[in-house]
């Protein structure tokens, strides 16, 4: 009896049954492919940050990248010394595809290397020295590739392209993703990097003798170490993705919720009439949680197909980034496991259950007449709802004022939104209501008035809306305007004409010129040179990073201050550091505390006088004067120099003769604009990631906005029919359906809009803080965001009602005017 | 002049491969002022029949004919206007607009009218009808027989010549259903309206001036 009630319902009503599956599956697809997202990207980060070889395992690197044959030479025979493994990487292209090869020696790696290799395989029992150079493999990488194992890899470096076979195809662990092993004899001749190496693994070494025998210009950390800081290299952007996770997690399930919600209360006096007729409160119960269930059940089903084949376009489009920015690029797909697909699926029924509570629950109070007759529930009033809103609100801003944590931020930010979310239904009908009573006798008015009569049915709706539109909006406004605060920082900082460096590609073949005292002398000395500066950057054992500057008068406007007095006479005398904005959050350090900087000269202490604004690093730096720095690293080299030519130097004359009588190419330089450029672009490649999560929850809005007005104006059919019994012309209703949605729609935005710009100021003044420890300077909110999804909206608004219009416009007035 | 002329209206519907013809060559005339009740079984085709005379079905032959103006050559919005400006609508179920006061939905038809709103008016004829301590409540918060007299109202608020009411007791009990018939009776009276009303009560049918039942597709004087 109960499924034959719900079957002719949705017979006669085809097309609200597939908004409510449109609705729910979407709401499901938006958890579905941001979960996925979630978890392959945050695979990937760890395929990044994966250890090569056992965690103990110490590797020895350079500033540079490169290891000369002569220091592992040197190395090799220091008193004492362990069996050093020397090894090299090369980035090479395979399919147009990132990959590194990294060449060994089988012989003596064969101990370090077989954890990544997999059971049953080791190094030297797999690669032929004597033979022709091949690669090894692992299976997943292989299957990525869609080869086969007796299939050729066309492997390209630096322009050149060589046919290498596959040797062995092993298990391999996830740090051989998107890896080919070979032998480095074999490597350095295909290659042609005689005497090069990337860095020497050593087991059997204390950090005592490491301290002790390394050059200054190396530097050595154990794989854990490397992966930690790989791993907190990646904190924030994990943070991040999770708190865009959860809050995709509640729009999407809110949207099911609404969806679901609209049909029951949509039937209300049905309902109330089968009670009427002898349906007992239980066996109601039983028919709207069947009915709920089953939309809920395969609205779901087709959610999770549409958000893993969402999952899979967006990862397409953020995989390239990802790679970039934490190197090695990771074999990036969704791993879509059924214990997620369960959860999400269970979520999606969970609220088909929540949405049955208030009618079965009043079918169990009230007497059937009482059902029939009685308007649904209208909700909270305007005091009721900003009373119980307001209570959210200022504890999630307590909590976000109070804590200093990223989790209780997250938290704060929730509980602000949830407050937001309750506040909204009232809120937003209250100013329809205003607006029509402020018009009583036009068609406008009257419009407005006569949509209050569905307010129960769409005020959920509503406020998952104008969730969905204000988080689109707030995360882009949020990326845009760090994208301004990165662009004014790097303008600000980038002070001198011309950035001089070593050209490492050169470096190769040429013995290597020094960034000395006297290159940079001879580089002042070129006529025009009004002023120079230099850093030097060093990271120190325990991971901290020291910048050591040379900073002549014109550098200093470059530095924006956030606390303290930037002291510059201390500074210059070696008394007094700066520090990041990241590194004082990080480290926990304030104007006039103290850091203790481990040296050759042993440990000293600096007096930290300012904090200042810098986003290139979450780690945060210390920035320190280079005098003092020389002193105690006696480390002559600077990493670049700035140049400040006279005001009447023309840049592109000065480097003609900088490159003819100095160094001739051995140098390179890169201007503020290009340094500018390319920030930008890192920028860009890394927000993707965020793009695409606020296009996904954006679309989602769309799709939400368009199947809740497209219901309403199915579900008004009837109250149409009687305005046009009794006189309105076809005209006239379309014109009211118009002002209805677009009112409809208006209301969303103008709910979402102040949301929106509330969601960039917590998310840029307290997650980013939070995560990635520097903070956005607050200034006016970008309005593009506004600018794409105002019209973009109301467009959607205006096509979700003509189609209802045109269809009650145009059928026969009887059908609609009959009772049913 | 008459208010209601039908002349050989013929109005049938498919049911699968046969046609049903509901009215056949049906003739009917309504005075000025005039008030006729129509009787018939149920599904004879009395609603299709007040359809029709409203303009919102249109017959499949013949000629309908309101105050002397052919409804089926009007097009839509023309016949929009005529209906709301001469006619006023009872429907058997009410249909009162929910999000709307009592007062609001007799205020509707002023509105669709294009005619100003006099407050008292509206109040007047609600007093008429015993209704004017309701008229802030809502559909919802309103008897049966207060429905049915918010929408008498609402019918009569635009002074109409010709009313059409389509079982206006069908939902009420006895007593309320003559209190309602009364206030009708009177205001027609009043204001010199016709009207054509579909019954199955013969107290309904008694405040009329003649019953006409309706029988295979056409109309014969109560016996
Ligand atoms: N849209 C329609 N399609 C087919 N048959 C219809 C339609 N509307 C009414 N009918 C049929 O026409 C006949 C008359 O209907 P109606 O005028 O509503 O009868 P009454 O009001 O006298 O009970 C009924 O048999 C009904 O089934
Ligand atoms: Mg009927």
């Amino acid at each position: 009896m109960q499924a034959r009630i719900t079957h002719r319902f949705f017979k006669r009503h085809l097309g609200q049954l597939l908004l409510a599956l449109t609705g729910i599956a979407a709401g499901i697809a938006v958890v579905t492919g941001v979960a996925l997202l979630r978890g392959a990207l945050l695979e990937s980060l760890d395929a990044a940050g994966s250890v090569l070889v056992g965690e103990q395992t110490i590797s020895v690197r350079s500033e540079t990248g490169r290891v000369s044959v002569r220091q592992y030479a040197d190395l090799a025979v220091k008193p004492g010394a362990p069996d050093w493994i020397p090894v090299l990487r090369l980035p090479v292209q395979v399919n147009g595809q990132r990959f590194e090869i990294v060449a060994v020696d089988p012989l003596v790696a064969g101990a370090a290397t077989s954890p990544m290799l997999g059971p049953g395989s080791s190094l030297a029992s797999t690669i032929d020295m004597n033979g022709p150079a091949s690669l090894v493999i692992a299976n997943r990488t292989l299957n990525a590739l869609g080869l086969d194992a007796d299939d050729e890899l066309v492997v390209e470096h630096q322009g050149q392209v060589v046919e290498l076979p596959i040797a062995a195809v092993v298990e391999g662990d996830r740090s051989m993703d998107r890896r080919l092993l070979m032998d480095i004899t074999q490597a350095q001749a295909l290659f042609g990097s005689r005497g090069e190496l990337s860095e020497l693994w050593t087991a059997s070494v204390s950090s005592d003798w490491l301290d002790e025998h390394l050059p200054p210009d190396l530097v050595w950390q154990t794989s854990a170490e490397r992966r930690d800081s790989a791993a907190s290299l990646t904190a924030g952007m994990r943070a991040n993705l999770t708190a865009m996770s959860l809050l995709a997690l509640a729009t999407g399930m809110f949207v099911v919720y609404s969806v679901l919600n609209f049909l029951i209360v949509q039937r209300r006096h049905d309902f109330g009439m089968l009670r009427a007729l002898g349906l007992p409160p239980s066996g109601l119960l039983k028919l709207l949680l069947s009915e709920s269930l089953l939309l809920a059940a395969f609205g779901g089903l087709i959610g999770l197909v549409i958000g893993t084949w969402l999952a899979d376009q967006l990862l397409a489009l953020v995989a390239q980034p990802v790679g970039e920015l934490y190197g090695q690029l990771p074999l990036v797909e969704s791993a879509p496991s059924p214990g997620l697909y369960t959860a999400i699926w269970l979520l999606g029924l969970g609220a088909a259950i929540l949405v049955s509570v208030p009618l079965v629950r009043e079918a169990y109070r009230v007497p059937p007449g009482r059902l029939v007759r009685s308007q649904p529930p209208r909700g909270w009033t305007l005091v009721q709802a900003l009373g119980f809103g307001l209570f959210p609100m200022l504890a999630g801003g307590l909590l976000l004022l109070l804590s200093s944590g990223l989790t209780a931020a997250l938290a704060g930010l929730f509980l602000i939104l949830s407050g937001m979310v309750m506040m909204m239904p009232a809120a937003g009908f209250g100013l329809l209501a205003w607006l029509g009573h402020l018009m009583p006798r036009s068609l406008w008015g009257r419009s407005l008035v006569l949509l209050q009569s569905s307010r129960s049915r769409i005020a959920p709706a509503l406020a998952a809306l104008t969730l969905a539109l204000a988080l689109a909006m707030g995360m882009a406004m949020m990326i845009l305007g760090f994208r301004v605060a990165l662009d004014d920082w790097v303008g600000r900082l980038l002070q001198a004409d011309v950035y001089i460096s070593v050209d490492r590609t050169e470096q190769a073949v040429t013995p290597a010129v020094q960034l000395d005292d006297q290159t940079i002398g001879r580089i002042a000395a070129q006529d025009g040179v009004a002023a120079w500066s230099s850093i030097r950057q060093r990271r120190l054992a325990d991971g901290r990073r020291i910048a050591a500057y040379d900073l002549p008068e014109q550098a200093w406007p470059g530095f924006e201050w956030i606390d303290g007095t930037p002291d510059r006479g201390q500074f210059e005398a070696g008394l007094a550091v700066f520090v990041t904005e990241p590194f004082a959050r990080n480290q926990d350090v304030a104007p006039d505390g103290v850091i203790e900087i481990p040296t050759p000269q042993g440990q000293k202490q600096l007096r930290v006088a300012a904090v200042y604004r810098d986003y290139s690093s979450d780690q945060g730096v210390i920035a320190m004067n280079g005098v003092q720095y020389r002193d105690w690293f006696d480390d002559p080299i600077r990493d670049s120099v700035g140049v400040y030519l006279q005001p009447d130097q023309p840049l592109t004359a000065w480097l003609d003769d900088l490159s003819e009588k100095v160094f001739a190419r051995q140098l390179s330089w890169i201007t503020p604009a290009e340094v500018r450029q390319q920030s930008l672009d890192v920028f860009d490649r890394t927000f993707r990631i965020s793009w695409a999560l606020a296009l996904l929850v954006g679309l989602i809005a769309l799709i939400a906005l368009t199947s809740a007005l497209l219901a309403l104006g199915l579900e008004r059919a009837r109250e149409y029919a009687t305005l046009r019994a009794l006189g309105l012309s076809p005209q006239g209703l379309m014109q009211l359906i118009m002002v209805q949605t677009g009112g409809l729609t208006l209301l969303a935005l103008t709910l979402a809009v102040p949301m929106a710009l509330l969601m960039d100021i917590m998310l840029s003044s307290s997650i980013q803080p939070r995560a990635f420890g520097w903070s956005v300077p607050l200034d006016w909110p970008p309005l593009a965001p506004l600018v794409w999804t105002v019209p973009l909206a109301v467009l959607a608004g205006l096509l979700a009602g003509v189609y209802p219009a045109l269809r009650i416009v145009r059928s026969p007035l009887i059908r609609n005017l009959r009772a049913d | 002049m008459t208010a209601l002329a039908f002349r050989s209206v013929t109005r049938q519907y498919s049911a699968g491969s046969s046609q049903v013809h509901v009215l056949d060559q049906l003739e009917l005339d309504v005075a000025e002022g005039q008030r006729i009740a129509i009787m018939g079984a149920s599904g004879s085709g009395k609603s299709t029949l007040l359809h029709l005379a409203a303009g919102m079905d249109l017959p499949d032959e013949g000629r309908i004919e309101v105050f002397g103006t052919a409804v089926s050559e009007l097009d839509e919005p023309e016949r929009t206007r005529f209906r709301a400006s001469r006619m006023g609508l009872v429907f058997q179920d009410y249909n009162l607009i929910d999000s709307l006061t009592a007062f609001e939905n007799i205020e509707l038809a002023l509105w669709l009218t294009d005619q100003a709103v006099s407050k008292s008016e509206v109040v007047a004829l609600a007093g008429e009808l015993g209704i004017e301590p309701v008229l802030d409540r809502r559909p919802g918060q309103l008897s049966g027989g207060e429905q049915q007299r918010v929408a008498i109202a609402r019918a009569l608020i635009h002074k109409p010549n010709l009313i059409l009411a389509d079982e206006p007791t069908g939902s009420l009990d006895q007593d309320t259903a003559n209190d309602v018939l009364h206030v009708l009776q009177q205001s027609l009276q009043d204001r010199q309206c016709a009207m054509v009303m579909v019954t199955h009560s013969d107290a309904a049918a008694a405040i009329c001036d003649q019953i006409q039942v309706l029988d295979h597709g056409r109309l014969v004087p109560a016996a």
